[in-house]
């Protein structure tokens, strides 16, 4: 069957328009604030226009952000930084700002879309610590969504070492961690390389194995 | 250089040669599934051959500048911080099982600017069982190919030179034996027998392949040119010939809509499904004016303009409409051919 207007490179766009509806962002009224262009941009949800405005368009975002003290319009800021896509320091720096927030909405959004303006070792470490030590299941989930799908603008080199301690995870003694890193690993390379989170010892630690021995591998060809 | 002449029987044959094969009296017949040499008139786009997306400022076009064979090849342009990538996407009869060739040239101006060509089935360009089996890109300024989910890298790229490269892909094993040609070098660049394939999947079926820049990093300033995309294989198959351009079966025939329950709105209007279907029902029936009166009060009541404006397109066709119908068609799948101009007004806006 024919699919028409399916374009499959642009899945992950698609689920953060989908994921915006879920979060609830409503519109509201821009008149009278301050750089209300965009503001009412972002209220509408127009990516598009922001887009047509250029990578340029994330310094201002960003400054936005930063000057903005409710948490439901910086989320509204997040999901265009993550619907953008661009690599931008500034809107990486805001958002870091964010990475403890008690608001649920922007917590998530920013774990999500750090990734997606950034390449540091730094989100990476900080959505490790957050699925690994973090004490709300959500977050965790999240953390480990944004490590599967989220890393866009890694270098081969920095890829090897995020996948490197995804591997790790799968020697876990918590099932559900061993179970969300074999998720990311099957996300990332569309392989399962045998390993069952709960199998005997002995067959994850053979498929483990074959993991690192796969791991090498990439590694050589840096 | 880069301004070579080479036949499509000639560039089959070397291909065939460069390849580990089993050869003989019994070897199996070849079916070719898609042929695009982008020459003389330019192939129309459609749901059998392929796809144009130029939704930025990037660019897939047919040009003269640069060609391996015949008078022309694709241009891929891609521009950085658009927000966008643009993309030719083909498609072909869905293999899921046997071994599939497929041939092509590319040509770079800069080696170090990202390009990504895939082959991949019905569950997209994504590493995954059905999703991308072939994957060549560039690392460093060299060609590499993603392997077993890693990217390997082959040999160097001289900008301005043409790359011929071949794939067997076997879909059972999941895995591809890989050439690569350079112009002006007798010897293969690149061959490599029994490769697993990019998401190290038995049985990974294929329907389509894609030239784009980037993969969303929206980085890639690439501008590379594409010539003789052929697929073919090895098993017989019997494929229906194309009925219209682009297309092996008539849109309304590929997309029917379901005979709808709610055949009225509250005021008392058809529906847009009720609408659609109807539209069907008549264009199977032959009755054009019938159809599309009903296709176009779908679309007024908000129907699914894309499915809509093909169904339209068919029947410009089957009214010797031509014109009218390549641009209805064009208004989803694109164009590869700016120069055929601008799309005479078909009195059908819907916002696309």
């Amino acid at each position: 069957m024919l699919a028409i207007g399916h374009r499959p490179h642009r899945c992950a766009v698609a689920l953060a328009a989908a994921l915006l509806a879920l979060l609830g962002v409503g519109a509201g009224a821009a008149e009278g604030r301050p750089d209300s262009e965009l503001w009412a941009l972002l209220d509408a949800r127009g990516y598009q226009a922001l887009r047509e405005r250029g990578p340029a368009v994330l310094d201002e975002l960003a400054d936005l952000y930063r000057a903005t003290p409710e948490p439901d319009e910086r989320l509204k800021i997040a999901n265009a930084f993550y619907v953008l896509g661009w690599k931008s320091e500034a809107a990486r720096e805001a958002m870091l700002a964010d990475t403890g927030t008690r608001h649920r909405d922007l917590r998530v959004q920013v774990q999500w879309a750090l990734g997606r303006v950034s390449d540091d070792d730094r989100v990476v470490d900080y959505l490790f610590e957050t699925l690994i030590r973090g004490d709300d299941l959500l977050f965790r989930d999240k953390a480990a969504c944004a490590l599967a799908s989220d890393q866009i603008h890694l270098s081969d080199a920095q890829r090897v070492r995020l996948l490197s301690r995804v591997i790790d995870l799968l020697e876990s003694p918590e099932p559900w961690l061993r179970w969300t890193a074999m998720r990311v690993l099957e996300t990332q390379t569309g392989q399962r390389k045998g390993f069952l989170p709960k199998a005997p010892p002995a067959e994850r630690a053979a498929a483990v194995a074959r993991w690192r021995a796969w791991l090498d591998e990439y590694r050589s060809q840096l | 250089m880069a301004r070579r002449v080479q036949v499509a029987a000639l560039a089959l044959a070397a291909a065939l040669a460069a390849a580990p094969r089993a050869g003989g009296a019994d070897e199996p017949a070849f079916t070719t599934l898609a042929d695009h040499r982008f020459d003389a008139e330019a192939a129309p786009t459609g749901p059998d051959t392929f796809r144009v997306f130029e939704a930025a400022r990037g660019r897939v076009e047919v040009t003269e500048a640069f060609r391996w064979s015949g008078n022309r090849s694709v241009e891929i342009r891609d521009v950085a911080g658009d927000g966008d990538f643009p993309e030719l996407q083909g498609y072909f009869p869905q293999r899921t099982e046997g071994t599939l060739w497929i041939h092509f040239a590319l040509l770079f101006t800069d080696p170090d600017e990202r390009f990504n060509v895939a082959l991949a089935g019905p569950a997209g360009f994504r590493l995954a069982a059905d999703g991308i089996a072939f994957w060549l890109t560039n690392r460093d300024g060299r060609l590499a190919h993603v392997s077993d989910g890693i990217p390997k890298k082959l040999g160097p790229i001289v900008p301005f030179t043409w790359y011929l490269v071949d794939v067997w892909y076997d879909v059972d094993a999941g895995r591809y034996d890989l050439a690569v040609r350079e112009e002006g070098r007798s010897e293969t660049l690149v061959a490599l027998a029994g490769q697993p394939n990019a998401a190290a999947r038995a049985g990974s079926s294929v329907d389509k392949f894609s030239f784009i820049g980037d993969t969303g990093e929206d980085l890639s300033q690439v501008v590379y040119y594409v010539d003789d995309v052929v697929l073919g294989t090895e098993r017989p198959i019997d494929l229906a010939p194309f009925v219209a351009p682009g297309r092996r079966r008539l849109f309304f025939d590929t997309l029917p809509a379901a005979e709808p329950e709610v055949r009225f709105d509250a005021t008392g209007r058809p529906t847009a499904a009720w609408s659609e279907w109807d539209g069907d029902r008549a264009a199977r029936d032959g009755a054009l004016a019938a159809a599309e009166a009903s296709y176009r009060r779908a679309l007024a009541s908000g129907g699914d303009p894309a499915r809509l404006l093909l169904k339209l397109a068919d029947l410009r066709f089957l009214a010797g409409d031509l014109e009218g119908e390549r641009a209805l068609r064009e208004r989803i799948f694109g164009s590869l051919d700016r120069r055929s101009g601008p799309p005479p007004d078909v009195d059908v806006d819907v916002g696309l």
